[in-house]
C-alpha cells in the first residue's frame, strides 16, 4: 500500500476529542479517540481509511 | 528559555507576525514543526495585487510565477463570467521562505523540527508553550504567544480559543501541479458545479508556460474518506471544460489540505496570547483564500504584541486591540462572504445556473469582496424570483 498521508492536518482540525495530532507528518491517535470517523471523512487522500483496515 | 514573543508556525501569518514584532525590537522565537518552511505547499497560490499591497509587501520576481489580470468563473451550464482584477500566482515554497528570512533579518530566531504540543497556561494566562524538538521536550516561556499554527491550531485549542471544525466548516482539498495545461494564462479559472464539487469549487491557477495548480475543494460534510482526490481525478476525466484543458497535462506534484470556511473564531486573543491566520479561521469562506488575510492579520498581531511588551501589559484587555484592528480591516468582508458562502453551498445546479443568469460580473466581484451585497440581492430577486429565499438571507 502506498503511503497516502501527506501531513496536511485536516483530520486533526475536525477531531472533536482532540485525540489526533500530526507527528512526523502522520496522524497519531490518542486514547481519547472514540472511532467517530469524522477525521477519515475529511481526509483528502483516504489515508485514515487505510489505518482502520 | 525565555522570549518576549514566541510564534508557533512559520506559515505566512507566523512569519509576518514574527517579522513585525522583531522589527519593533522584540526578542522573538519561531517554532516550526516541518523540516522546510513552505514545503510541502498546501495552496493554489493565488493572491490579489490589492492583498499584497494591503499587507505592505512589495512583489518580488523570485516568488511570482505569473501575473493575472482577471478571473474566469464557469457556471454549471458553462456560462462564463469574466471578473477583472490584477493578481498573482505565487511560488509559495519561495514566498514562505522569503517571509521567514525577513523575520530572521529583523532579528527573530527560528527552530525547525520543533512541534509545539500545548500552550502553557498559568492561572488562566498563557505563558508560553511546550514543544518537542530534535533533542527532546522543552518549555519556552514568552510574554506573548502567537498561535499561527494553521488549520490544526494545537496551541489555539489548548489555550481554549479555537474549537474543532465541524465537517460543514471545512473544505477538503486535493490538487495537482501539472505541466502541459491548456488555459488562458492571464486568468485564474473557477468551475462551480453543485453535483461535481458539492460545497466547493474546482480551480485552475496558471503558473506560466503550461504549468498550473489544478485542484478541487469540497465541503467536509459532503465528503467520504479520500473523496477530494477521487473527485479531482474524476473531474480531470469527465468534466467537459476541465478534461479539455488537461487533455495533454501531466501531474508533477500532489498537494492536499483543509480550508476553514466558517469565518473567524469569536475570540482571537486572551491573556498572553493571539491567534492568527488559518488558526483563527481568518479565511474568505467564498474563495477559500487565506493569504491576504493571514498576511495583514499577522502584521497586526506582531505589532500589537510588540506594543503590549513595550507598555508592559500583555493582558487580554490590552491584546484585544489586535481583534479590533483586524475587524476594522476585514469585519465586513467576513460578515457578507460568510452568508454568501452558506447560500452558494446550498444551491442546486439549476439554482446556480439561474443565479448566473441574474448576475453580471460587477455583482460577482461585489459578492466575493462582500461589498454592496444587499444591492446584489435585490437585483437577483427582481430578475429571478425563484431565488428569493436565498437573496433574503443575504439581506439579513
Ligand atoms: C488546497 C489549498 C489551496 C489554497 N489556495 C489558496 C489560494 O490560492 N489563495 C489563498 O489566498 N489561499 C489559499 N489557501 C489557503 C492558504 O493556503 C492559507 O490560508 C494560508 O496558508 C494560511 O497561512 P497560515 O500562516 O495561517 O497557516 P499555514 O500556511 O498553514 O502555516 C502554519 C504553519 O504552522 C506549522 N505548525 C502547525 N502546527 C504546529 C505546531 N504544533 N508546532 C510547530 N509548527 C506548527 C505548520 O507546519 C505550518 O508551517 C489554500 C489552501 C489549501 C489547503
Ligand atoms: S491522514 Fe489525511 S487528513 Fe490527516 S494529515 Fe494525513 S492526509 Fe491529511
Ligand atoms: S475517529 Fe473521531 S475521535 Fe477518533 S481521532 Fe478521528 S475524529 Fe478524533
Amino acid at each position: 500500500m502506498v503511503e497516502r498521508c501527506l501531513g496536511c492536518a485536516a483530520c486533526a482540525a475536525v477531531c472533536p476529542k482532540d485525540a489526533l495530532t500530526i507527528s512526523g507528518g502522520k496522524p497519531e491517535f490518542g486514547p481519547e479517540c472514540d472511532d467517530c470517523g469524522i477525521c477519515a471523512k475529511v481526509c483528502p487522500t483516504g489515508a485514515i481509511e487505510d489505518e482502520g483496515e | 528559555m525565555e522570549f518576549d514573543v514566541v510564534v508557533v508556525g512559520a506559515g505566512p501569518a507566523g512569519s509576518v507576525a514574527a517579522w513585525a514584532a522583531a522589527e519593533a525590537g522584540c526578542d522573538v522565537l519561531v517554532l516550526e514543526r516541518k523540516a522546510e518552511v513552505g514545503v510541502p505547499k498546501q495552496c493554489a497560490e493565488g493572491i490579489s495585487a490589492h492583498g499584497l499591497e494591503h499587507a505592505g509587501i512589495e512583489p518580488q520576481d523570485e516568488w511570482i510565477a505569473t501575473e493575472i489580470s482577471r478571473a474566469l468563473i464557469y457556471a454549471p451550464n458553462g456560462k462564463e463570467f469574466e471578473v477583472p482584477g490584477d493578481g498573482y500566482v505565487l511560488e509559495r515554497r519561495v514566498f514562505d521562505k522569503w517571509l521567514v528570512v525577513r523575520a530572521v533579518e529583523a532579528g527573530a530566531e527560528v527552530k525547525l523540527l520543533a512541534r509545539a504540543r500545548r500552550a502553557l497556561v498559568d492561572d488562566g494566562r498563557v505563558v508560553g508553550v511546550e514543544y518537542e524538538g530534535v533533542d527532546g521536550v522543552h518549555e519556552v516561556r514568552a510574554r506573548v504567544t502567537i498561535a499561527a499554527d494553521g488549520i490544526e491550531s494545537r496551541i489555539g485549542r489548548t489555550a481554549g480559543l479555537v474549537p474543532p471544525l465541524k465537517p460543514t466548516e471545512i473544505c477538503t482539498c486535493a490538487q495537482y501541479e501539472m505541466i502541459g495545461v491548456d488555459v488562458e494564462e492571464d486568468a485564474t479559472h473557477f468551475f462551480v458545479d453543485a453535483e461535481f464539487f458539492p460545497g466547493g469549487y474546482f480551480w485552475i491557477f496558471p503558473k506560466g508556460e503550461g504549468r498550473a495548480n489544478v485542484g478541487v475543494g469540497i465541503r467536509g460534510s459532503e465528503s467520504e474518506p479520500g473523496d477530494a482526490l477521487k473527485v479531482l481525478n474524476r473531474a480531470l476525466e469527465d468534466h467537459e471544460l476541465i478534461s479539455e484543458a488537461v487533455a495533454e497535462a501531466v501531474p508533477v506534484e500532489v498537494n492536499v489540505g483543509g480550508v476553514p470556511v466558517c469565518g473567524p473564531v469569536g475570540r482571537t486573543y486572551g491573556d498572553g496570547i493571539l491567534v492568527v491566520g488559518d488558526a483563527a479561521r481568518q479565511v474568505n469562506p467564498v474563495t477559500g483564500g487565506g493569504l491576504h488575510t493571514s498576511l495583514v492579520c499577522g502584521r497586526i498581531a506582531g505589532e500589537v504584541a510588540a506594543e503590549a511588551i513595550e507598555e508592559d501589559d500583555t493582558s487580554a484587555t490590552f491584546l484585544k486591540q489586535y481583534q479590533d484592528q483586524w475587524k476594522e480591516e476585514f469585519g465586513r468582508m467576513f460578515k457578507y462572504t460568510l452568508k454568501a458562502s452558506k447560500i452558494l453551498s446550498e444551491m442546486s445546479n439549476e439554482e446556480l445556473n439561474a443565479l448566473a443568469e441574474a448576475l453580471d460580473r460587477e455583482d460577482i466581484l461585489r459578492l466575493v469582496k462582500g461589498e454592496g451585497v444587499v444591492k446584489v440581492a435585490k437585483k437577483v430577486i427582481a430578475r429571478k424570483p425563484s431565488l428569493l429565499k436565498y437573496a433574503k438571507h443575504l439581506m439579513k
